[in-house]
């Protein structure tokens, strides 16, 4: 993605910030696997196990795998 | 490379929301393993943490690497393995680094001084919304 940095005068390459706009909070402590692009929750177990499980290994290369810790993480980009 | 924030809004709703760096990133095991998860940038830990579950899910072995106890985690007292694997962060390059595996429902993943910072510079633009990671 490009993106003009606001106190630059060239253009940078900035990383688009992740969206965990539809994580829910029943999720939370739970082991997930997220797709960023589709926004969706593949799986979600109790353990890494679990979860990695229920993938291929397509689904795998294109989610991240991360425990949800109680704190949240949800986000969503109209909100910044 | 530069990173945007990721706001992250409690489950609580009467709690505030509150920014944080977060990148992908991929860690390496033997034999071609390797799982794609999150890392909080943390400049207080001191090792780069990751949950246990990611060593074993890769295939490390366990019974090796250098164990360790860190405090600040749960309260109390707990164990870190301690093992050089291979780690890649989103848009840079893959490297070999000191990582604490950790047994804690409180750790997904965090990158922290030992192998990290002290590998790259790493520049907090909080009120730009971004950070950068340069490595060194």
């Amino acid at each position: 993605m490009i993106m003009k940095h606001p106190h630059n005068s060239k253009e940078d390459k900035i990383i688009k910030a992740k969206d965990f706009s539809v994580i829910k909070a029943e999720l939370a402590h739970q082991w997930i696997a997220f797709n960023f692009q589709d926004k969706k929750v593949l799986a979600n177990g109790q353990t890494l196990e679990d979860v990695t499980k229920q993938l291929t290994l397509p689904q795998l290369s294109q989610t991240a795998i991360f425990r949800v810790l109680p704190a949240g993480m949800i986000y969503s980009p109209n909100q910044l | 490379m530069k990173y945007d924030y990721s706001v992250s809004f409690p489950f609580d709703p009467s709690r505030p929301a509150f920014r944080r760096p977060l990148v992908e990133v991929t860690l390496f095991g033997p034999l071609g393993s390797s799982i794609k998860t999150l890392a909080l940038i943390d400049s207080g830990a001191d090792y780069s943490l990751f949950n246990i579950e990611f060593a074993r899910k890769l295939g490390l072995d366990l019974s090796v690497g250098e164990r360790q106890t860190t405090t600040g985690i749960e309260g109390g007292y707990k164990e870190l393995l301690i093992l050089d694997i291979e780690l890649q962060v989103e848009a840079l390059n893959k490297i070999k680094t000191p990582v604490g595996f950790i047994d804690s429902p409180s750790v997904s993943g965090l990158l922290g001084q030992i192998g990290f910072f002290d590998l790259n510079r790493v520049k907090f633009e909080r009120d730009h919304n971004v950070f950068e990671i340069i490595p060194r």
